[in-house]
């Protein structure tokens, strides 16, 4: 992997080859978090391709203060966090229409992904988990996918978001009690 | 064992959901495809602009200089009024009162 100075400089000498490389080094980080944040593959997609574009874009004005990664992942964060409030926003009759679509033909709505590193003898009690992040607040789902699924440690997820390291802490560990609090019923039939 | 953590500890991180199919060309070209203006040439937009301000400028000094013209003409018609003409005829300086009470 290249220096980010490498990349910089790449992108803004217009090489299309340059774009190509920088896409395929970056994107499967860039879907996956944006796919584990939404749970849906095509809005990920989608995600993936705004941030690339905003990443064209505004790379004359990146002035370098965080690493081209976090930078990458802050912008993927926030376009994930913009798609679902555009999501929630969506009136029940937008979501009617959108659910048979103008042609007639079915839309994807419901979740229709589960982590690929999840095993398949506990695909139940994932799917269980991967419904309980969807409920959680924006700010605690986002801090507990870095950790859990990106490995990002609390100190990278702090400058990815913006915030300090204790704010990480305390937003993980609401997030590790609101998830206990779902799953315990669910998995064992008893609150623990 | 709490089953958050029985969960978590069977999961791994590592694998990563495929990307769709293409994505790296369509994100390319889809960034090529929409920045048509860095082809164009700059040059032609400063171009249009420097001709913008000329001709704003040409058309706000001739706007002024009419203006002077129609005040200069105003000017002019507001001295030859009635009385104006009187004096004039009659050599009347102290007012047209004057004029009027000696041929009443």
């Amino acid at each position: 992997m290249k220096a980010d100075a490498e990349y910089i400089a790449e992108l803004k000498s217009n090489d299309r080859k340059a774009y190509a490389e920088f896409v395929g080094v970056f994107a499967s980080g860039i879907y996956n978090v944006a796919l584990n944040i939404l749970q849906r593959r095509e809005e990920a997609e989608e995600v993936a391709q705004d941030v690339f574009i905003k990443v064209f874009q505004s790379i004359d004005s990146f002035d370098g203060s965080c690493s081209l990664k976090t930078w990458l992942y802050r912008i993927t964060v926030n376009k994930s966090l913009d798609m679902l409030r555009q999501r929630k926003r969506k009136t029940p009759w937008t979501v009617f229409v959108n659910l048979f679509g103008e042609d007639g033909e079915e839309k994807e709505t419901a979740v229709d992904f589960v982590h690929p590193g999840i095993q398949m003898e506990k695909k139940e009690e994932a799917e269980i988990l991967l419904a309980a992040i969807d409920k959680l607040p924006e700010r605690q789902r986002t801090v507990f996918i870095l950790y859990q699924f990106e490995d990002m440690s609390y100190k990278e997820i702090a400058s990815t978001l913006e915030t300090s390291v204790s704010a990480v802490d305390s937003l993980m560990s609401r997030a590790k009690k609101q998830l206990r609090e779902q799953l315990n019923p669910l998995v064992y039939g008893s609150v623990r | 064992m709490d089953p958050l953590d029985e969960l978590l500890k069977t999961f791994d991180h590592t694998k990563r959901a495929p990307l769709p199919e293409g994505f790296e060309a369509k994100v390319v070209n889809k960034w090529f495809e929409m920045r048509p203006e860095k082809k164009t040439y700059p040059f032609l937009r400063y171009a249009v602009a420097a001709c913008l301000i000329i001709c704003t400028s040409l058309n706000i000094y001739y706007l002024s200089v009419q203006a002077d013209v129609a005040a200069d003409v105003t000017a002019a018609t507001t001295d030859s009024t009635f009385e104006t003409e009187l004096i004039n005829e009659y050599g009347l300086t102290a007012g047209t009162d004057a004029y009027y009470s000696s041929i009443e």
